[in-house]
């Protein structure tokens, strides 16, 4: 193997596999190496055996991680995501997806419903204005209300005299306050339309959020969000993998790098050509020879201690992302006997499909025993999305803590495991046996702020976002900002010879090349 | 009234061995001698009529150079109806690779995939390493198709193909086959996100 590159990237998380294949699709020569055994970090797809595995490797690394049950039969039909999420029907990822060509490569469908526990009971959130005049559950006055805060949030906000002095206030005080929406209903526009992630989250960003998928609504159906199969976005990573691998890029899984070092130009014994100088050298387990790049992208978490500090770190900066970020994740996974179609109060069920995919949400103080400051989402998932065998059903449940944890992951999310299966059982009159579950934390490192002496080529990915709704499209976000910062890295060499400042594109018009449709198709 | 069903086939093997200018002589019937490792396509589609005059569409995914390292993703397998696994008959541990990617098919893949081991570079016959006897004993074993092709001359090319699209089963009804069938039991939902008018969702905003 030649083992001089271009780009060299670390780890395969959805971040880094979308920079990947868009710095591929650009021309350049891309390695992309990840020392897990299967693509996706920390956002994987895994089979439930390869998710026994995890845990264990999971243990060793001194992570809280709790898993009870047997691997049920058939453990190789389950695709669990270690990172649940949906994607916004409009938004930069799916604008990354459909422009790459990757959408080819995956399946999705529409989430099924969104609903709120509230008061002991679920109840479904209107999808769209419909389904508020519709709803028997408000007063005409409500509804009025609800109609002109979501005309106010559809529209151009940003210089509105609601919003004027507002921008920093919590959204539920502002939905109270300058929109007289009774508690339940501002609940349900900041938890299950804004999708905030903590009780005090300020009302800008969300406002973006929220006129976002008020947009997103209706371009493939009533829901604003879709979700992919097999897992979602671990499977939709290998996608950007391939893509990447199509135009040349190498991958090399489950082997660890060893060492990173920059590499100092006068030491080299044969340089080929001098605006084409490696500037790092990576030590791959079980490769004789160091392989050579000239811009490193790595996920942090894979970046050894001494270069974090020396890289650049982006950042996605838009409004929408302006909330505080979670300092970590709690979740569990329990894989359930039983189709699980999300229970519902009988009103207005009789027009949509039946669909296991499904999204709930449990807003901060809702549940006795819950969390009082945090939002937690329970996403459902099963034979629909083919990430589980026919009768079976997977729960996901998430909460986002602000700061470090005194207890763990299973202390917090097992109220709301119990809550979950008694409502499914309440509404179904059967019993959901649990057939194994797991709970872990999972710690988002945060990223220093990177200093004015970073070493030139040396890009950081922070980690992913764990926000359920924003998350894929915070990756896109990042994923260009890293595109641009390292196509510009290699091409202020080139341009010293061809004198030419080409300007990338993300995503390049695809070519006939590509498109895997009919019969004259060139190789 | 002829039917089509479109089946997804994907490519194995151990590096160098012709699996690209074995589908580059399916698909376009040329030869290049001087192809490098695979740099191209998604996926490429070629159809095969039968004399029933049912045509069968195949969706072929090669490994674009994924194998080379053991990281060929999960999602290359899923919904694979059928295989070519090649080796060279000029090499016995290309063979050895093949069985290794049978295996893993048959782990990975789903049970009902039809295997094809696939013999090429026939036109380097005289240097053989691989008899003709070894590979089909161990193709009947595996209940695999099996023949030697040569994609420089085309010699058994089209045979193959065509040997796996009558194993194909083609008694479901052609809307439950194919790459992109939807999961049984459910009603399809899926979303089609290239047919959209507003495919790029270009002004939209990005928030």
């Amino acid at each position: 193997m030649d083992n001089h590159f271009d780009i060299i990237v670390l780890g395969t998380g959805l971040t880094e596999s979308i920079t990947a294949a868009a710095l591929s699709k650009a021309g350049f020569k891309v390695a992309h190496i990840d020392p897990n055994p299967y693509y996706g970090g920390d956002e994987a797809s895994l089979s439930l055996d390869e998710l026994v595995q995890w845990v264990d490797h999971y243990k060793e690394d001194n992570h809280s991680v709790t898993h009870y049950g047997e691997v049920p039969p058939h453990a190789r039909q389950y695709s669990v995501s270690l990172a649940p999420s949906v994607i916004p029907s409009i938004g930069p990822f799916i604008s990354s997806l459909i422009a790459s060509g990757v959408s080819r490569y995956g399946s999705f469908k529409l989430l099924g419903r969104v609903v709120i526990y509230d008061g002991g009971i679920l109840k479904n959130v209107p999808q769209s204005k419909d389904d508020i005049f519709q709803s028997k559950a408000m007063s005409l006055l409500e509804k009025r209300r609800v109609t002109r805060f979501l005309m106010f949030a559809a529209g151009e906000f940003e210089n509105s005299k609601e919003l004027h002095g507002q921008e920093n206030s919590p959204l539920l005080d502002f939905l109270h306050r300058i929109f007289l929406l009774s508690e339940a209903t501002a609940r349900a526009i900041t938890y299950a339309l804004g999708y905030c992630c903590f009780i005090s989250e300020t009302t800008l960003p969300a406002l973006h959020r929220i006129r976002a998928y008020l947009k997103a609504s209706g371009r493939y159906g009533s829901s604003s969000f879709l979700v992919g199969y097999y897992g979602g976005s671990g499977e939709i990573a290998q996608g950007f993998c391939r893509a990447a691998a199509v135009r040349g890029g190498v991958y090399i899984l489950g082997r660890s790098v060893t060492g990173i070092s920059s590499v100092d130009p006068t030491e080299l014994e044969n340089p080929v050509l001098t605006s084409d100088l490696p500037r790092f050298a990576v030590e791959v387990d079980d490769f004789p020879d160091r392989l050579h790049c000239r811009c490193l992208i790595s996920s942090t978490t894979l970046l050894p201690g001494h270069l974090r500090t020396l890289a650049d770190v982006s950042r996605p900066s838009i409004s929408s992302c302006s909330s505080p970020r979670p300092f970590a994740m709690a979740r569990c996974i329990a894989i359930v006997n039983g189709p699980i179609t999300l229970p519902l109060d009988t009103e207005g069920s009789g027009t949509s499909e039946v669909s296991d995919s499904s999204l709930l949400v449990f807003p901060p103080g809702s549940l006795s025993g819950g969390s009082a400051i945090s939002a937690v989402h329970v996403m459902t998932a099963g034979p629909g999305t083919m990430s589980a065998p026919s009768g079976k059903g997977i729960l996901y449940i998430s909460m986002p803590l602000h700061t470090n944890s005194i207890h763990s992951a299973e202390i917090l999310l097992r109220p709301y495991l119990t809550a979950v299966l008694s409502l499914f059982r309440a509404e179904q009159q059967q019993q959901k046996t649990l057939i194994c579950s797991t709970f872990y934390m999972q710690e988002l490192v945060s990223c220093l702020s990177s200093t004015s002496d970073s070493l030139v080529g040396l890009l950081a990915v922070p980690s992913f976002s764990p926000h359920t709704t924003q998350g894929v499209d915070e990756a896109a976000i990042v994923a260009e900002a890293i595109f641009r910062k390292a196509a510009s890295c290699l091409n202020g060499e080139r341009k010293e010879i061809n004198q030419g400042c080409e300007q990338h594109v993300f995503w390049p018009l695809l070519d006939e090349v590509e498109e895997g449709e009919g019969n004259d198709m060139q190789w | 009234m002829s039917k089509q069903f479109q089946f997804k086939l994907v490519l194995l093997g151990e590096s160098a061995v012709g699996k690209s200018s074995l589908v580059l002589r399916f698909v376009k019937d040329q030869f290049d001698d001087y192809r490098e490792s695979t740099i191209g396509a998604a996926f490429l589609t070629q159809t095969v009529t039968l004399e029933d005059q049912t045509t069968v569409k195949f969706e072929i995914w090669d490994t674009a150079g994924q194998e080379r390292y053991k990281s060929l993703a999960p999602m290359y397998y899923r919904n694979a109806n059928c295989a070519v696994v090649v080796y060279d008959i000029t090499q016995t541990a290309s063979l050895e690779k093949a069985k290794t990617w049978i295996r893993e098919l048959q782990r990975q893949a789903d049970p009902s995939i039809v295997i094809a081991l696939c013999g090429n570079k026939l036109d380097l016959s005289a240097r053989r390493q691989v008899t003709e006897e070894e590979a089909s004993k161990y193709a009947d074993e595996e209940g695999l198709l099996w023949s030697e092709t040569s994609a420089k001359t085309g010699e058994g090319v089209n045979a193959i193909f065509n040997a796996i699209a009558k194993k194909l089963p083609l008694t479901a009804p052609p809307s439950a086959r194919g790459a992109r069938a939807a999961a049984p039991g459910t009603t399809r939902q899926n979303v089609d996100l290239n047919r959209q008018p507003t495919a790029r969702g270009g002004e939209a905003c990005n928030c």
